[in-house]
């Protein structure tokens, strides 16, 4: 607690370059870009959506937060500490405080161990005495909202829903402030991801908890998130208050991704902006597109695009953007500004969104 | 027990009273009970449901692709005037390798890694429509100018398909391909032999939503060209709702609602079917139901009456009792719920936002239900 007027965790210009070995003598002849100068800070108490499509490198954020790879530049603060490359006494010290969540609520339970056992292994490892182990166990299901009965049952009992409740339990116990959680409801059927959403809210309006949320699901940060970043290609391209990357997409791959998301109600229809499908596909991050990396797709964009790179800034002290078109120097860059650059919409209705 | 379904004008495929039970140690699962379904010709139909409720199962009954035993499969299936089901193996793969085409939900399972991308859509532009050639047939094509002929198809469709530079990807193997392209070479193969009937199991929901987005337009340019009939399989209620022109709802291996598209998303009438609607988040910004409690019914030993009953917030005694009928409320929609009943005043049936109002907070803890 050395400054209380610092946010939780606080990322700045954090890098993670993968060596790429080839030839006899395994010399390092080039980098995967995972994670390419990526910013970002969270609040306590509230909850950073990361979204981005595959191989954007949302988990490779997440994984080096939590110091299970190494970054290659830039630093993580926890709670005004540098854990940037943690000492492993650090490491020990930080995983009672932030935990992780995957995807896959499967893998991530010991498929010969019962739930009761699983859930003891994080109480153990913090001292708790044999004697109140089933208590707390059960105090921990009890939050995730299962009953007692699923003490003695094993992990393919249960379906992809329950399973993920144990992983969250299981990352409660050692009553951690910081989660992780990498696209934890992915891999589930819409009402069941509705329930682990809406525990995940009471979770942390009970205990105050901060979320790192990742998710390739933009439409499901909308009531959920304070705050929402876009990556692409190792890279954020805008990230702002929740409520305003959905009304106001500013960089055009927000938009991309927003019009892409099939809804079910013409009213949404209307939120979403002129649907332009996007061309090709995502870039190899080993072969990162010079200028704006998003160029290759982009449907604005220009010559200055593929020579020059974007800076990241806020637009109208709202969300910071990657991209030139909010550039004044740029102006002259895009004969025809598309409409995408009105980033202040005066009116505030949903008609002012359905065309760009 | 035989349901009437609100079937399509001038029908290609019907399905009626499909039954598919599987034999295990621990008995039958009755899986699909009962499912009644057609497609018209040049119409694209969807079903849609959750995981496990049986869409996989009702499309491989159709493609004979589930082994007898342990699966039992009755009913009646017709394609265009032919009963399926009475065909022999080979009479069947026949009429399918000419006629009917499937699009998988795993691209790379589908295509074979030891082979180039030319080489196995070129031997299916070739032999696709007749696999049981003679050796001496089969080499005589695949060694002359047919064998030219069917390679000058296979990239007309690679290009048709808007594959990127198609000539270097017949040359490529599958795993060098990239998820989105393993699915266009997939729907080029599926449309080689010109077939009439185009099935596709969850096409493009793992990929991403840009490369996703892309494919359902592609599709949608196919089906326009091609005068394609399709059955859509999607657990993408968004999804349905783009592509196709009719949808049936499952649940519980039950046809539970079917409506044209437009009526379906409007004015959804099963319980089941709002609940989902409503566990999907909103781009408005509106509360998001908190999801369904409990979970699809044990095959082994399903509920005997209406199957979502153990979940649904308006069960009754009655709907516990028996299977509830398939009331028709208009042209090509049915609802199979109690509250449809001519007998049930108007007043009494459930809208979304009141399904919705039930599933938003929860008034006392649940345990387990997932
Ligand atoms: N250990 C590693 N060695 C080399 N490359 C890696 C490694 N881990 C990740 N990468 C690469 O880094 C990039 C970002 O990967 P990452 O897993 O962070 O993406 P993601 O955004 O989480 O994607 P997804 O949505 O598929 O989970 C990818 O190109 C990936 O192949
Ligand atoms: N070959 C099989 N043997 C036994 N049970 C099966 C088989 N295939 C599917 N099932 C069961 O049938 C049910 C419906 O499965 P499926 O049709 O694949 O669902 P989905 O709607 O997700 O496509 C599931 O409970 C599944 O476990
Ligand atoms: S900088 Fe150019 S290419 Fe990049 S997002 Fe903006 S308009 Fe598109
Ligand atoms: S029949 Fe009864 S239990 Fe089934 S959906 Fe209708 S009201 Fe609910
Ligand atoms: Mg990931
Ligand atoms: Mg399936």
């Amino acid at each position: 607690m050395t400054d209380v007027s610092e946010p939780l965790l606080v990322v700045d210009d954090l890098e993670k370059y993968f060596p790429v070995k080839s030839g006899i003598i395994k010399r390092t002849s080039d980098h995967v870009k995972a994670v390419d100068g990526v910013s970002f800070d969270i609040e306590r108490g509230e909850t950073l959506a990361l979204i981005g499509e595959s191989g954007s490198g949302k988990s490779t954020v997440a994984r080096t937060i939590i110091g299970l790879t190494g970054a290659t530049g830039g630093t993580v603060r926890f709670d005004g500490e540098d854990i940037t490359n943690a000492t492993d006494e650090q490491l020990a010290r930080l995983r009672s405080r932030v935990q992780m969540v995957f995807q896959d609520p499967t893998s991530s339970l010991n498929p010969r161990r019962t739930i009761g056992k699983s859930l003891a292994v994080p109480l153990k490892a913090r001292g708790v005495p044999k004697s109140d182990l089933r208590e707390r166990v059960v105090d921990l299901l009890e939050r995730v909202e299962l009953n007692d009965e699923y003490w003695n049952k094993y992990p393919h009992e249960l379906s992809g829903g329950q399973k993920q409740r144990v992983n969250i339990a299981r990352a409660l116990a050692v009553e951690p402030e910081l989660l992780l959680l990498d696209e934890p409801t992915s891999a589930l059927d819409v009402s069941v991801q509705a329930k682990i959403i809406a525990l995940l809210e009471d979770l942390q309006a009970e205990f105050g908890l901060t979320y790192l949320f990742i998710t390739h699901d933009l439409s499901l940060v909308r009531n959920f998130a304070d705050e929402t970043a876009v990556m692409y290609l190792g890279e954020i391209q805008e990230r702002g208050p929740t409520q305003e990357v959905f009304q106001r997409p500013r960089h055009p791959y927000s938009r991309a991704l927003l019009s892409a998301i099939p809804v079910t109600t013409d009213e949404e229809e209307a939120y979403k902006p002129r649907h332009e499908p996007l061309r090709g596909e995502i870039p190899s991050p080993r072969d990162v597109p010079t200028g704006c990396r998003f160029h290759t797709r982009c449907p604005y964009a220009t010559d200055a695009c593929s020579a020059d790179e974007p800076q990241f800034v806020a637009v109208d002290a709202g969300p910071s953007v990657r991209c030139h078109i909010y550039d004044e120097a740029y102006a002259d860059a895009f004969d025809d500004v598309p409409e995408v650059a009105v980033a202040a919409v005066a009116d505030e209705t949903v008609a002012s969104n359905q065309e760009p | 027990m035989r349901l009437d379904e609100p079937v399509a004008e001038n029908p290609l495929l019907t399905v009626e009273d499909l039954e598919v039970g599987f034999e295990s140690f621990d008995g039958l699962a009755e899986v699909i009970d009962g499912v009644n379904l057609s497609i018209g010709k040049g119409e694209v139909v969807t079903i849609a449901g959750e995981t496990g409720c049986g869409k996989s199962v009702t499309m491989k009954s159709i493609l004979r692709l589930l082994n007898q035993p342990p699966a039992r499969v009755s009913g009646e299936i017709t394609f265009d005037g032919t009963e399926l089901l009475s065909l022999s193996d080979r009479e069947f793969e026949r009429v399918k390798g000419q006629r009917m085409s499937l699009v998988f939900q795993d691209p790379m399972s589908s295509l074979n890694p030891t082979f180039t991308i030319g080489e196995q859509l070129t031997d299916t532009a070739q032999f696709g429509g007749d696999s049981d050639t003679g050796v001496v047939e089969f080499f005589r094509r695949r060694f002359s100018g047919e064998r030219d002929e069917a390679r000058e198809r296979v990239l007309e469709m690679l290009r048709e398909v808007q594959m990127p530079d198609p000539e270097n990807i017949m040359d490529s193997y599958p795993s060098q391909l990239s998820g989105g392209m393993r699915q266009r070479a997939l729907i080029a193969q599926a449309l080689l032999n010109e077939p009439d009937l185009l099935i596709a199991d969850e096409i493009g929901t793992a990929l991403d939503v840009t490369i996703h987005d892309q494919i359902l337009d592609l599709l949608k340019d196919l089906i326009e060209n091609h005068d394609l009939s399709v059955l859509m399989i999607t657990h993408n209620l968004g999804v349905a709702r783009q592509v196709s022109d009719r949808v049936y709802v499952m649940y519980g291996g039950r046809i539970v609602e079917t409506a044209p598209t437009e009526e379906l998303f409007e004015n959804p009438k099963h319980p089941y079917t709002q609940g989902l609607i409503a566990s999907i988040p909103r781009l408005t910004g509106d509360e998001m139901a908190t999801g369904i409690d409990g979970s699809i019914p044990e095959y082994l030993d399903p509920p005997p009456g209406c199957r979502f009953a153990p979940r649904c917030p308006y069960a009754t005694a009655e709907c516990e009792e028996a299977r509830p009928e398939m009331y028709e409320r208009g042209p090509q929609t049915g609802v199979e719920c109690v509250l449809y009943d001519e007998a049930v005043p108007a007043s009494e049936r459930p809208t979304v936002e009141e399904t919705r109002s039930h599933m938003t907070r929860r008034p006392g803890k649940q345990t387990g239900g997932d």
